[in-house]
Order: structure tokens, then C-alpha cells, then sequence
């Protein structure tokens, strides 16, 4: 057998063990549970559940769903719910505030929404708008990372969103990333202000499948 | 863990208290629920293939589990042979050893198109093709057809074009039996069991039984497929562990003369064969951009049996996998291949016994870059970069030992212009290599190792163009020269084919495929390929090469109804074409044949009942014909499946 022939093989069995030992050391991003919305604050799942301090949600107008097992169970539980925190903050005693005002009745202008064929034009208006910025990240497909991703969000009669808020997670961060961002990208909604007089909340399911 | 404990340990009162406030404030009451509208799903589906469109500029097609279910083919083969870009040939006598053909291969179809699965090689270590039908239909998620010369791209055997086999990636909840009995002795039970688990696990299993005697006595073939996978899938890598066994018992049929009386079959020729190629893959980001590759895959086969005398292969190959790939632009990697042959045949006393190490060393690299020039920014260049090194270390006979290293160099350059979103333009030239099997080289008139690398050039150009959910239009040109061309050659005053490297040989071809959606229940797709495969000089210059046929064509017409039902229609033909080993071309042609396939399916809730018909006007046609020693004007063939009915019942639970 040549020389080169066998270190060749050494070579490709070093690679393999130091990408092997990569792979199982870091498989997990360390942010998994970070979700981002452009010119607002990170939202951290963990710290969400973990430290809900106000504070968290200064300086955005995106109000943060109330912890996923209080709400409704997810079908596949997200692992990452399940991991330790990460400590940015000193621990603080949770303070409940935050989830009352968002359990709070709704403004009785609220319940009046709109209903019949101007409620159907309004829906296919706001989902060809989101279908237009729908996007599968490369790295998910190659990955063949698929799932449902559930949002929910307020638009005000302007088009502009508000209380956006991601209720079912794919449980991969990308898509839920993508979802998010097909929503935000879409606003302001053009010519919503025909059908709406008041703000009004949609749910949206987005899936993610991959065919190849 | 005790700084974790205090962490955790405000948790439980703040989600005891929320959960006693909702109970009492009531769900239905929260303000998100009140008022609030469902709009309908939106999917978002992943573009089939899109990576390797990006860095191959090529005519590729990519067939579907929905098209592979609509044809209600029983097995790969079946499925591929009823599209007209893809040719299923079989070179020898047995019905377990069909091979694909791409760009007007004959007997050495095998060793010059590449199968992959999950882009991992199935490489046969002899002139014998790997058993085609080790995965279940189930279990395949695409197919990716590549024709075209990918040497670069590819490595050993991308010569002719190459299928990449996808396997199902367990995302869906499958669980299903599949029982079928049909005419010929055909009977199929097949069971598949595909399930992702919330902790991003995902798991396919299934196993597969059949027979068939393909309407001959004495061809009866009993074939078992067993295939697993455990998959995971994180948030930035994934990583799958596969098993794709088979086990196949095949009697040899009697064969027919032309102009002569028929030979009836010896019913103790009977080939059995076992083999399984198993492998973990790892995909790893280590960017958004940035992706390791990692294979590492262990293909095992032994075949024995008796073919007028005892005979025993066995092959065993290691092959390890590394590349960088930028998921835009470029891609560098390493292929190492280790592999052992051995064979014996005949009696004790006076057998003959052959084996071989073979050491395949393989670095590439390939890119896609925009031009970057103002005047041509929708332009793509496409290079590739292959050097290849084999190591072979044969004992021919029992008293020979010999040692051989061969090199091999290719390169591929392409442009791509995307002349408007759904249509484009390419022209790339393509080197290709061919390495001669450890097999081959000892089955040669030499007690050396005397054939050398067959390499060959080719020059392709084409256009596609895609409307999404609607029409879709593809067509290529192109020149394939091969300089020494490995191929099954009898030499003169000789009844025993040996392997030779033959004269030089061009293939001149063009290649179409058009779909169209009719409406949302009909959709046609029409593929062909019309090719000159012929001595470019020498002994045979300007003779067509033997057992190929110039042209093959197909057309499926699919109709699926509003009330479950599904209607697939498949039309095919083979021209006509000179027996194997008629070089001369003084021989008697096979004559061409069309073969129309039919299958209906009809979907009762969770129960779906199928009937597949092949052959449907029950065709004649040989499956493999060959022109016997040095004689060409005495034609063996075999002939191929008749009539073939076969209903099924698959339950969904």
C-alpha cells in the first residue's frame, strides 16, 4: 500500500473524529431560544417564562404571549422550554403585572369586528400581503426542517400590527424566525383601513414542508 | 446545579398561580381569543433540488414521491424504466441485475452512470450493476435524474449522468400495510412505518417481500428489502443513521436464438445475493452560509450460486465523506473509498480465484460565482475541480500478485444565464474518468492489470424553463468523446468475452422533457432522448456501438379526480439496436418496442385499492440480447416480462 494512500486515510479519519466530536459538542445553538424581531428587544423564551420582569418588553410595542402551557399545550413541546435559563439579570420574584394587563377584558370597541363577505375580502387581502414576504430559510431546507408555526397579531385600522405573538413554535428557531418576519415584512397592510374601524386580531398557522 | 436549583425553584408557585387564575378567569375569556379571526394556512414549501441547481448548470429532473406513488411501479426499477431520460437495461441473463443507462451506454451502462443515495455512491466492485431495488418506494422521498457528464461534480462513473435516491426524510406520520397478488406468481407485502418524535427524532422502518415469476418458467425471483433510518434534526445541524438491506433469489430463464430453436433453462442456474449498505450522514452549519458534509457508509454484497458451475463473489467497501460546502458558491471536499473483492468459481481442483484491495483517494472542489461584470450580472460561471487517485492491488491468479496506481485529473466549466426568473440558458464542458474495477482488470486476456483510465469530454448546452405549478420545458444538446472506454469485448477466435479498453467513441445526442399541467386534474410529461453512439476512428470507425437503442421516449398522462380517484397512463419506446458484442454491426437488430402502462388507484378513506397493469399489450421484446463468441450473426436474447397484473390494497392506520 502506498504511503500516501495511508495518509490519506489518517488524514480523513482525523477529520471525521474532530467533526464528529464538533458535532456532538455544539449540535445546540446556544441562542436556540432567542427570537428576533427587526428594531425591537431579542425575545428570549426562557427568560420569558423565567424573569418576567416588565422591564423586558420596554422600548417595544410587541406584547409576548403568556407561557405556552397556560395558554395551550403545543402538540411536539419545545425542548428549549425546558433548558436552564440564561442569566443576564439578577433573579427577581416573579411578578405576575405583566401577564394580567395582558389578560385584561378587551375594549368593548374590540369585540365589534367585521363579519360576512367584507370579513372574507379583509382575509385574502392580509394573506396574500403575508404570502407575498413567505420565505423558507436555506439552512432549514437543507436541514429539512419542517413544522407549523402558530402567530397571532392585532392590525390597527392604519395596517400597522401590534401584539404580535408567536403561540405555536415549529420547534426550530429559523422557521419561527421566518414566520415572524412574513408578518412584520407585510405591514403596513395596504387598504385594510376600507374594513377595519377598530383593531382587530388574526391567527395564522404558516407550514413549513419541505418536498425535495 | 445549585445556582440552577434557585433558578428553577420561583418557577412553580408563578405557574401555579397563573394556572388557578386562568381556571378562574376562564380561557375563552383571554383577549386574544375574543375577538379573534383564523386565517387560512399558508404553506410555505421548499423548493425541490435547489442546491444542486445552483451549482450544476444541467437539465436535471426531479421525480416526486407523488409521481413514484401515480405510477404504481413495485419496485425502482419498474418506476425509472418507464421514463424515457433514464434507460433500465439488463446486461446479463438474471432479472436481479437491471442497471440504468444515461447518454447511449450499452453493457458497460453500469460503470458509466452513477447511482447515489442520499448522495453517498452505490458502487458495484465488478461489471455487475449494485442491485437497484435495496430501498423501498416508500422510503424514497425524490430522485433526482442528472444526465450529463459530472466528473467533476461527481467523481468515478459520472460519465453518463447520474441519479441521486433521496431517502424519506421522516417528517410525516406514516403507517402503512401494502398487500398485493397479481398474475405471473406475483405476490408483494410491504410494511412501512415512518414517525417523527417530539424530541426532533424521527424513525423510518419497513420491509418489503415479493415475488414474481416474469411470465417465464424457471424465472422465478423471491426478493426481500429491509430499510431503516434514524434520523435527527437540530437547529443547526442534522445528523442520520441508514440500513438498506436486501436479500434476492433469482432463477435464470431459458434463452432464445435468432432464426434458431430456443434453449430451455437449466433449473439449477439460480443466483442468490445478499448485501446491505449502511451509512451515517452528518450535516452541520457552522454559518447560516457555511456547511460540513460527513459520510460514512460500509456497502457489503455476496452473490453465489451456480451458472453451470459454482461460483461465490464478495465485496466489501468502506467509504468515508468530508466536504465545506458554501450553500451559494463553493463547495471542498475529500472522498476516500477502501474496497475488497474476491470471487471463486468452479470446482475445488480446478477453480479460479481472484481478489483485490482497491484505495480511492478523491479531492474536488466546485463553484458557482456571479459574473461581475454590470452588462452581464444575471450570468453564472460554473468550474469544478477533481483529482482522483487509485490504488489497486490484485492476485489475478493464485501465483500473480500485481500492484497499479492510476491518476486522474477533470474539470468542468459552465455558464448559466438567467435570462428572466423562470428561464435560463447554460454551456458547460465537463470532464469525466473512469477508474477500471479491480474485477475488470483482472478479467482481461493479461496476468497484469492492463487497462487504463478511461476518460472522456463532454460538451453540453441547453435551456430550461419553468413556470411553477404549470409548465416546464428542457432540452440539451450534446458531444460525449471517451478515449478508452472500458467496455465487455470478445476478441477474435475467442468464445469468451474478456474486458477491453475499446477504440475511441462519440455520442452525439439531445435530450427533452416537457411537462404540462392541462388543468388541475391532468398533467402530461413527455421525456426523450434520441443519441449516435458510434466509433469516433479505429477498428470500428464511424460503427454504431452495440446495445444501445438511438432513441427512447415516454409519455405519462396523469389524471387524479376530485373523487379520489387516480389514473396514470405510460407510454414507452426503445428503438431498435445491434446485440451486445456486435461490434461489426453485420448482426441481426433487436427490433425497437413500445410498452403502455396503466394504473389506477382509488382512495376510500384510509384504504387505498390499486391495480397496476405492465406490458399492457403484451409486447414481446428482449431484455438483453447478445451476439454469442465471435460470431455476430448468432443472436442470444432473453425475453422480457409479458402481461403483468397486479392489484393491491394499501392500509393507512
Amino acid at each position: 500500500m502506498k504511503k500516501n494512500n495511508i495518509s490519506g486515510l489518517a488524514l480523513s479519519f482525523l477529520i471525521h473524529g474532530i467533526l464528529l466530536i464538533i458535532l456532538f459538542l455544539n449540535f445546540d445553538f446556544q441562542d436556540k431560544n432567542q427570537v428576533s424581531i427587526p428594531g425591537q428587544k431579542d425575545i428570549i423564551f426562557s427568560e420569558l417564562l423565567e424573569n418576567n420582569n416588565p422591564d423586558t418588553n420596554q422600548g417595544t410595542n410587541i406584547k409576548f404571549a403568556p407561557p405556552p402551557s397556560l395558554l395551550e399545550r403545543p402538540k411536539n413541546p419545545i425542548s428549549r422550554l425546558d433548558t436552564p435559563p440564561l442569566i443576564k439579570q439578577p433573579i427577581q420574584k416573579p411578578r405576575p403585572t405583566p401577564i394580567i394587563k395582558t389578560l385584561e377584558k378587551p375594549h368593548p370597541e374590540e369585540i365589534k369586528a367585521i363579519s360576512g363577505t367584507q370579513l372574507n375580502q379583509l382575509i385574502s387581502l392580509i394573506y396574500q400581503a403575508i404570502s407575498r414576504h413567505k420565505n423558507y430559510p436555506e439552512m432549514a431546507q437543507e436541514l429539512n426542517q419542517t413544522g407549523i408555526v402558530t402567530v397571532s397579531f392585532k392590525i390597527q385600522p392604519n395596517g400597522e400590527i401590534s401584539n404580535l405573538l408567536l403561540l405555536h413554535s415549529s420547534a426550530y428557531h429559523d422557521l419561527d424566525q421566518a414566520a415572524l418576519n412574513a408578518v412584520l415584512a407585510a405591514q403596513p397592510f395596504q387598504g385594510v383601513q376600507k374594513y377595519l374601524t377598530q383593531a382587530q386580531t388574526f391567527k395564522l398557522n404558516i407550514e413549513f414542508q419541505n418536498l425535495s | 446545579m445549585a445556582l440552577h436549583s434557585k433558578i428553577q425553584r420561583p418557577c412553580l408557585p408563578y405557574f401555579l398561580f397563573y394556572f388557578l387564575l386562568i381556571l378562574i378567569l376562564g380561557i375563552p375569556r383571554a383577549p386574544y381569543a375574543a375577538d379573534l379571526t383564523n386565517l387560512p394556512t399558508l404553506d410555505i414549501q421548499a423548493a425541490p433540488n435547489q442546491t444542486t441547481q445552483k451549482k450544476s448548470p444541467s437539465n436535471d429532473y426531479d421525480f416526486t414521491q407523488q409521481k413514484i406513488q401515480q405510477s404504481g411501479s413495485k419496485n425502482l426499477s419498474q418506476f425509472l424504466a418507464q421514463q424515457g431520460l433514464v434507460s433500465v437495461k439488463n446486461n446479463s441473463s438474471a432479472n436481479n441485475q437491471e442497471t440504468i443507462s444515461m447518454h447511449g451506454f450499452g453493457s458497460n451502462a453500469n460503470q458509466n452512470s452513477l447511482i447515489q443515495i442520499d448522495n453517498i455512491p452505490d458502487i458495484s466492485l465488478n461489471n455487475v450493476s449494485p442491485v437497484l431495488n435495496t430501498l423501498m418506494l416508500q422510503n424514497i422521498s425524490s430522485i433526482d435524474v442528472l444526465p450529463g457528464s459530472y466528473g467533476a461534480n461527481y467523481g468515478n462513473q459520472a460519465v453518463g449522468g447520474m441519479v441521486n435516491i433521496n431517502t424519506l426524510t421522516p417528517n410525516k406520520t406514516i403507517h402503512e400495510l401494502q398487500l398485493g397478488l397479481g398474475n405471473n406468481n406475483q405476490a408483494l407485502a410491504n410494511i412501512f412505518y415512518s414517525q417523527r418524535y417530539v424530541n426532533q427524532v424521527g424513525v423510518n422502518l419497513g420491509f418489503s417481500e415479493s415475488q414474481n415469476n416474469h411470465s417465464q418458467d424457471h424465472e422465478n425471483q423471491d426478493h426481500t428489502i429491509a430499510n431503516g433510518k434514524l434520523d435527527y434534526i437540530g437547529e443547526r445541524g442534522s445528523m442520520s443513521l441508514n440500513f438498506l438491506g436486501y436479500q434476492d433469489r433469482a432463477q435464470i430463464p431459458g434463452y432464445f436464438t435468432v432464426d434458431g430453436p430456443a434453449t430451455p433453462a437449466n433449473p439449477e442456474n439460480i443466483i442468490k445475493s445478499h448485501g446491505a449498505l449502511s451509512y451515517f450522514k452528518s450535516d452541520y452549519f457552522l454559518s447560516p452560509d457555511w456547511s460540513w458534509k460527513s459520510a460514512i457508509a460500509n456497502n457489503n454484497s455476496q452473490s453465489s450460486g451456480f451458472l453451470n458451475t459454482n461460483f461465490q463473489n464478495n465485496q466489501s467497501q468502506w467509504l468515508i465523506q468530508n466536504s465545506l460546502n458554501d450553500q451559494k458558491f463553493f463547495t471542498l471536499g475529500h472522498q476516500i473509498d477502501l474496497a475488497h473483492y474476491d470471487s471463486e468459481s468452479g470446482s475445488a481442483s480446478e477453480g479460479n480465484t481472484q481478489s483485490a484491495n482497491e484505495i480511492d483517494n478523491d479531492f474536488f472542489t466546485t463553484g458557482t460565482l456571479p459574473i461581475p461584470i454590470s452588462i452581464m450580472k444575471n450570468w453564472d460561471i460554473n468550474l469544478g475541480l477533481r483529482y482522483a487517485n487509485q490504488y489497486l492491488d490484485a492476485d489475478p491468479t493464485p501465483t500473480i500478485h500485481t500492484t497499479k496506481n492510476s491518476n486522474a485529473t477533470v474539470s468542468t466549466e459552465g455558464l448559466t444565464w438567467h435570462i428572466a426568473p423562470s428561464f435560463s440558458w447554460y454551456a458547460r464542458r465537463a470532464g469525466s474518468f473512469l477508474f477500471a474495477k479491480g474485477n475488470e482488470q483482472m478479467w482481461t486476456d493479461s496476468p497484469t492489470l492492463p487497462l487504463e483510465t478511461q476518460t472522456g469530454v463532454s460538451y453540453e448546452t441547453g435551456i430550461n424553463w419553468q413556470q411553477p405549478n404549470h409548465s416546464e420545458l428542457k432540452v440539451s444538446l450534446y458531444q460525449l468523446d471517451i478515449n478508452h472506454e472500458i467496455s465487455m469485448f470478445t476478441p477474435v477466435d475467442s468464445p469468451f468475452p474478456i474486458m477491453s479498453n475499446l477504440p475511441p467513441t462519440r455520442r452525439l445526442g439531445v435530450d427533452a422533457l416537457e411537462k404540462f399541467h392541462i388543468n388541475t386534474q391532468l398533467e402530461l410529461l413527455i421525456q426523450g432522448t434520441l443519441v449516435s453512439p458510434r466509433f469516433r476512428s479505429g477498428e470500428y470507425d464511424g460503427k454504431q456501438i452495440p446495445s444501445v437503442s438511438p432513441l427512447s421516449a415516454s409519455t405519462g398522462l396523469s389524471y387524479q379526480s376530485t373523487q379520489n380517484w387516480n389514473l396514470f397512463l405510460n407510454e414507452s419506446y426503445n428503438s431498435s439496436y445491434y446485440a451486445d458484442g456486435d461490434f461489426d454491426n453485420t448482426g441481426p437488430k433487436q427490433a425497437g418496442y413500445f410498452l403502455t402502462n396503466l394504473n389506477m388507484t382509488k382512495t376510500y378513506h384510509q384504504a387505498i385499492l390499486g391495480l397496476a397493469i405492465n406490458n399492457l399489450l403484451n409486447q414481446h421484446f428482449a431484455s438483453y440480447a447478445y451476439a454469442y463468441g465471435n460470431n455476430p450473426t448468432q443472436v442470444n436474447y432473453y425475453m422480457g416480462d409479458g402481461l403483468s397484473i397486479l392489484g393491491s390494497l394499501t392500509l393507512s392506520f
